[in-house]
């Protein structure tokens, strides 16, 4: 039974996975906090907390809400800046099996551009994962999401910048994903994460006022998994860069729904903040799938259910 | 830090919309000290989604042994889920994850503690003072309840400590805030322990100044959703730079958070 895959197939030095089961990022501080409950090693991939040049702060309290199966997060981008992670971070995963793969935001294709230089060539950094796609900060993040132009011109500015992988995370709120997918596999990406947090607000009744000083706030969880479903389907039929599935998976079962839907691997987050177990029991769950059903190598579930 | 199924030894509502329950959890109970907190599911098919932080409120041993594998918690009922949660029957399982965070720090030296517990602040300050009496200390515990109709009952108050009440409508003990016993209780005492709700905090921090120069610990109640170091989600900010409530906390020294910009 085969469960490892090249992530990125387009790229010159590829990066082979143990297995699809990766983490989302901002789910698993930065994979040290999860590995301090579970054993990552297991994992295809750690994607770490979004990092920006510098240090940020996030946005002030409250964080999070709930909502009927989901979690509407502001957060605001809290990181320890990219000086700080390549000090006291990328050391630590030098020394791990498991691959880590950076998520990085900016307020200007400028700034993506200076971090992803700097993590070049970093020992323990495997791959970046551009968030072009982050509702929780006032400038950049989703803006450079949305349209096709915009989100080249990032990916493109990060591309020249480093020889590493590059992964691309989409936003699904007020964009063309098909379009902006195709215009970013064009600008250099080597795959696609599809989807970051959908946009959401909640209102504190008692005060009249919005619940998050930040106003707006992004969605995640079981409640948004048949869209993040569907936008992975598209994208995929769109591009013929590797699509990687993320929005709501906490089963093994989801995870087969987004193979069979294109994605040939996928990123579990909130699952993980609810069960720190949850990546792993998702793996453990396609493992004795394929073996039930005889399947050889989990390559042959991507897609399957979009062929037609 | 584990995640178990706990199964419910007893169930109790001490008054209505506050519950007392024990839970068999031997790996939890032997590592927890009084101040750490546990990650509870509360409901069916993951709804609601996210677990509750409660505090580890009690730790005994089920017969007559030494190391402690049961748990208490005692939590009023807030929202959908510590109504769900109160509803749990003597037999059923219980998902919980801990214990989290930093305990109270309990030095072996102090002769004479003093707790200040505004409602279900008396959670955690339970367990302390069970601790705290053990070790031998002098233990006074000050209680802040809405109303002489709200106090709790006399089995969950703490053996062996000297209780002070305050009442906001003055039908039990002192008419007023639990804060405004503390200046006279606070002296020739070697620590201080305080736990309730933000405003309590913000109101020790102002009185500060007037107040003998023990060093006093909070337990703070922010917003989590996963308690375990992941989401960044309780950061709060302290004179150290931010710092998260599940793994840095939920203890802190008074002095050392930033109330203003809380
Ligand atoms: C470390 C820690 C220890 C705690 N220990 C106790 C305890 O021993 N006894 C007790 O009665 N209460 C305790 N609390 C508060 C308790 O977590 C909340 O009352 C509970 O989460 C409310 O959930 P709900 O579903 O009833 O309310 P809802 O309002 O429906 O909850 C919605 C969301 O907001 C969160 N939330 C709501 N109120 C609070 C709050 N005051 N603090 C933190 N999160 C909140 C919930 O966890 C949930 O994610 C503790 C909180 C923390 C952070
Ligand atoms: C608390 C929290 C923090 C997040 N932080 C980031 C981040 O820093 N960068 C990013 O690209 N996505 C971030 N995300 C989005 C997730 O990686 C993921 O795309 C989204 O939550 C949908 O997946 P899920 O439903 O499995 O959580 C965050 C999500 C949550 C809940």
């Amino acid at each position: 039974m085969t469960l490892s895959f090249n992530l990125v197939p387009g790229h010159p030095g590829g990066l082979w996975l143990a297995n699809p089961v990766l983490t989302a990022s901002g789910t698993c501080g930065y994979g040290v906090e999860l590995g301090e409950i579970i054993d990552i090693q297991r994992l295809g991939a750690i994607v770490c907390k979004g990092i920006t040049l510098h240090p940020r702060e996030g946005n002030p309290q409250p964080r999070v809400a709930e909502t009927p199966a989901g979690l509407l997060n502001s957060i605001g981008l809290q990181n320890i800046g990219v000086e700080a992670l390549i000090r006291d971070m990328a050391p630590l995963w030098a020394s791990w099996r498991v691959p880590v793969i950076v998520n990085i935001a900016g307020e200007s294709a400028r700034e993506y551009r200076e971090v992803a230089r700097r993590l070049d060539g970093v020992p323990g950094v495997a791959g970046i994962e551009v968030n072009i796609s982050c509702p929780n900060v006032a400038q950049g993040g989703m803006e450079f999401g949305a349209k096709p132009r915009p989100a080249a011109r990032v990916v493109a500015a990060v591309r020249k910048a480093t020889g590493l992988p590059l992964l691309v995370k989409l936003t699904p709120n007020g964009a063309d994903m098909p379009a902006v997918a195709r215009a970013v596999a064009e600008a250099g990406a080597d795959a696609l994460t599809v989807m970051n947090t959908i946009l959401g607000l909640a209102i504190d009744t008692t005060q009249r006022k919005p619940f998050f000083p930040a106003v707006k706030a992004g969605l995640s969880g079981p409640a948004i998994k048949p869209i993040a479903l569907y936008h992975v389907y598209e994208v995929a039929r769109a591009v013929s860069v590797p699509v990687v599935g993320c929005g709501g998976i906490a089963s093994a079962t989801d995870a087969l729904e987004f193979l069979m839907a294109g994605a040939t691997a996928v990123q579990v987050g909130t699952a993980t903040l609810v069960n720190p177990k949850a990546p792993l029991e998702v793996l453990e769950g396609l493992e004795a799938y394929l073996k039930q059903k005889n399947i050889a190598d989990v390559r042959e579930l991507v897609g399957a259910a979009a062929k037609a | 830090m584990e995640v178990i199924d706990a199964r419910v030894l007893s169930r109790e509502e001490l008054l209505p919309e506050l519950f007392f329950i024990w839970l068999e959890a031997p790996t939890i109970a032997r590592e927890a000290r009084p101040g750490q907190f546990l990650m509870v599911s509360c409901g069916v098919h993951k709804d609601p989604l996210l677990r509750r932080p409660l505090c580890v409120s009690r730790l005994a041993p089920m017969g007559n042994g030494q190391t402690p594998d049961r748990l208490a918690l005692l939590f009023s009922v807030r929202g959908r889920g510590s109504l769900s949660l109160g509803q749990c029957q003597t037999g059923d399982c219980l998902s919980i994850l801990g214990p989290l965070g930093k305990p109270f720090r309990l030095e072996r030296a102090s002769r004479k503690v003093v707790l200040v517990a505004g409602g279900t602040g008396l959670s955690p300050l339970g367990g302390l003072a069970e601790e705290a009496v053990r070790q031998g200390k002098e233990v006074t515990l000050l209680l802040g309840v809405e109303s002489a109709t709200k106090m709790f009952p006399p089995r969950v108050i703490p053996q062996g400590v000297r209780l002070e009440v305050a009442s906001m409508d003055g039908s039990m003990g002192h008419k007023g805030l639990v804060t405004e016993l503390l200046a006279a209780h606070l002296a020739g005492a070697d620590q201080c322990f305080a736990v309730g709700p933000l405003g309590m905090y913000k109101t020790l921090a102002r009185i500060r100044p007037s107040l003998p120069p023990v060093p006093i610990q909070i337990s703070l109640e922010t917003r989590m959703a996963c308690g375990t170091g992941l989401c960044f989600a309780c950061s709060v900010p302290t004179r150290q730079g931010l710092r998260l409530s599940c793994k840095d906390g939920p203890v802190f020294a008074l002095d050392e958070v930033l109330w203003d910009r809380l």
